[in-house]
């Protein structure tokens, strides 16, 4: 049975890895005691996060990356905080079910990752992350704007950032072979436990490692965006750079959603009920108002500054002692979601060549 | 866990001290468990802040102008500047609020070292209750404080109190129709030239105030010597949480609310100047270095009206 922390788990312990048909196997077995949740192709063409019931027949697509990340299954994009009925506070715990996050990439693991240790101390994102099982799937080719290989984040699962780590068999010839399933945590082995799956043959490592030099050897040339970190830690990007990609920003706000590691957010008051109860909900550093005093004084009143910020906060070391590495896991959503020219792969592009 | 719910708190007290300021003092609603962390003296340090809900209205971030007593009463100066303040400046004694805290870091123990303490307007609520506790230490601290008019010079009790015990010099712009005479609030650094020759060499420098004044004041000192080291300040920023989460105070890789909001001069010009760009060598011209550093930390736009703010 699902024990009641999935997060304070062991991990590093000797790996164990078992052959698998196909991932729905897994997926079905996991169903009987979890909700499980897998990206889903959906009507608006971007893919989604969604509830699987036993039963379901859908199928699992192993290349599909949703474009919202499962940050908000933690993060809530709207969260009710507390209630006051005009005398009493009293703190709403979010309702919380053992799930399984099934299926996702290293990318966004490696975000999940990053946000637990901003979270660390969140009692509404830990309520809903030590309830889940994460199970990765390592990528086998780079995905349309990707570039996970530069900010080390992929496209192999890091293992600690997994409970279970899906990865494909090598396809010689053409053939198919079905799954490695690794089992990189106590919580992982829990889950498993029972299906009788059977051991793997000791090459898995190998090809495993194979299959990521393959697809290491497949991502674009990413020569633009090293340097755009190089410049960006250097301090060495201008103002006007700045000032110039501020003036193409829409301050849509849409990268700050889309991005996995993004995490401010404002909160509000709604009445109710005589009291009122204060929610939390998702913000960008990009915003106006961002930073705007009740004085009026507002340290970043330039969009050049907010732009700059954004960057300077996604890929300066500066944040690698207390984060324990760069903000961005190169997941290339930001460029496909900014209808103005601040994507990532624009911006980096701009300043390296500033 | 962060606790992100307030705990009740009761107005009991608040009367004006000073042109739309109100000097509030709250109290726990149930002590029953023992005190809570917000009005807990063991647990508060001045300089820290915490977290007011006015209720309906959202949460502001106020400086402890009185670290709680062991009864649990606190106190807060507080300015009327936008919606929150306006329906604190409604409640009436007995009404029932929501506070959190204390939240940041407080100024450094100084112990029996002698501290210049410098404030303008509101800026004197984060460093009233330093004053208190350097009072109490025996470390006879000196104090100057400065503001637009003698309706300005907030904390009028504490000053009181303050004359009987330490030397308090207090200054003000606008002179029309004060009760007494006053040191001229613009002749700064006459004023501080007329401190140093009467009290010669201090080990430390606490200042909180606008802008403009912190900045003029840091440069009087370094430009004389000073070690930047010694001088101490507390920033403002736009805060939603107070604990580290919601990432709106951000300066370069800080965030005020854990990281300060008290700083040292040398520290804040090192983070500040973070978010600059900076010039490669050969570009740079003869020793403008230094200056930009520190003219950095005072550029925003915009006047912080409550003393502490604008940074
Ligand atoms: C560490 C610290 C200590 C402080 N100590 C004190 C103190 O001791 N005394 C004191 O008086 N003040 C203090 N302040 C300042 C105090 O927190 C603010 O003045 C407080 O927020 C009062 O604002 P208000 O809610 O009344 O104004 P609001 O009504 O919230 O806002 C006023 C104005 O702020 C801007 N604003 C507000 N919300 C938004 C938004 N969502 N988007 C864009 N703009 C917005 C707008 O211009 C608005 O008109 C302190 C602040 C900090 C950070
Ligand atoms: S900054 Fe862009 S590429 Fe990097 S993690 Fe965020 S959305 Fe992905
Ligand atoms: S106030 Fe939320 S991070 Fe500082």
């Amino acid at each position: 049975m699902p024990t009641s922390n999935l997060l304070n788990n062991t991990r590093g312990q000797a790996l164990h890895a078992y052959e698998l048909e196909r991932p729905e196997h897994l997926r079905d077995w996991l169903q009987n005691r979890y909700k499980v949740l897998q990206p889903v192709h959906d009507q608006t063409g971007n893919g989604s996060w969604e509830e699987v019931h036993a039963g379901d027949v859908v199928p699992f697509d192993p290349a599909l990356r949703p474009v919202m990340s499962p940050k908000s299954l933690f993060f809530a994009e709207r969260e009710q905080m507390f209630t006051f009925d005009g005398e009493m506070f009293r703190t709403t715990t979010p309702k919380t079910e053992h799930q399984v996050l099934f299926g996702v990439k290293a990318c966004d693991l490696m975000a999940i990752s990053y946000q637990d240790h901003h979270f660390r101390d969140d009692p509404y994102y830990q309520a809903r992350r030590k309830d889940t099982l994460l199970v990765g799937i390592d990528c086998s080719s780079p995905c349309e704007n990707g570039f996970c290989s530069t900010v080390d984040a992929g496209p192999q699962v890091h293992q600690q950032n997994a409970d279970l780590i899906l990865t494909p068999m090598p396809s010689i010839n053409g053939h198919s072979h079905g799954w490695w399933l690794i089992c990189t945590s106590d919580h992982g082995a829990q889950a498993i436990n029972g299906m009788d799956l059977p051991p793997a043959d000791s090459h898995w490592r190998y090809w495993r490692d194979m299959s990521n030099e393959h697809a290491l050897a497949d991502f674009a040339d990413d020569t633009y965006i090293i340097n755009g970190i190089q410049r960006i830690n250097a301090r060495a990007v201008p103002d006007e750079v700045w000032d110039t990609l501020g003036h193409q920003c829409l301050s849509c706000s849409g990268c700050s959603q889309t991005c996995p590691t993004c995490s401010c957010y404002a909160v509000r008051d709604i009445p109710k009920d005589g009291g009122f109860v204060r929610e939390r909900f998702h913000d960008s550093c990009l915003m106006v108002g961002f930073q705007k005093e009740a004085s009026g004084a507002n340290p970043t009143a330039q969009a050049g500054r907010r732009v700059a910020r954004y960057w300077y906060h996604k890929f300066s070391s500066d944040f690698k002692a207390a984060n324990g590495r760069i903000g961005c896991v190169g997941c290339g959503r930001c460029d496909i979601t900014c209808p103005g020219a601040i994507g990532v792969h624009s911006v980096m592009e701009k300043i390296a060549h500033a | 866990m962060l606790e992100m719910t307030p705990t009740a708190v009761r107005l009991i007290e608040r009367y004006d001290d000073g042109e739309d300021i109100i000097h509030f003092t709250f109290e726990p609603v149930s002590i029953e468990a023992g005190l809570p962390d917000v009005a807990d003296p063991k647990k508060v340090s001045p300089g820290q802040f915490f977290m007011l809900s006015v209720p309906g209205k959202g949460e502001a971030a106020f400086t402890y102008a009185a670290t709680p007593d062991e009864r649990g009463h606190f106190c807060a100066l507080i300015r009327e500047v936008g919606q929150l303040t306006e329906s604190l400046f409604d409640c009436k004694p007995g009404d029932i609020l929501g506070a959190r805290g204390p939240f940041g870091k407080g100024w450094p123990e100084f112990g029996q070292r002698k501290v210049l303490v410098i404030a303008g307007g509101c800026g004197l609520a984060p460093v009233a209750a330093e004053i208190d506790a350097l009072i109490a230490n025996n470390a006879n601290p000196v104090v100057y404080f400065s503001a637009r008019s003698e309706a300005m010079l907030v904390m009028k009790n504490e000053r009181e109190r303050w004359h009987d015990a330490i030397t308090l010099y207090e200054a003000v712009d606008n002179q029309d129709g004060a009760s007494k005479t006053y040191l001229k609030g613009r002749e700064l650094m006459t004023n501080l030239d007329t401190i140093m020759a009467e009290h010669g060499g201090f080990d430390e420098v606490i200042c909180c105030g606008p802008e403009g004044m912190m900045e003029a004041v840091c440069h009087y000192l370094t430009d004389r010597g000073f070690p930047a080291d010694h001088i101490w300040l507390s920033l403002e920023r736009r805060m939603h949480c107070g604990v580290g989460l919601c990432g709106h105070c951000y300066v370069a890789h800080d965030l005020v609310c854990v990281d300060g909001p008290t700083y040292r001069w040398d520290q804040l010009g090192e983070l500040v100047v973070k978010e600059k760009f900076v010039q490669p060598p050969r570009e740079l011209a003869s020793m403008g270095h230094a200056e930009e550093v520190s003219d950095g930390c005072c550029s925003s736009e915009g006047g912080g009206g409550c003393g502490c703010s604008g940074f």
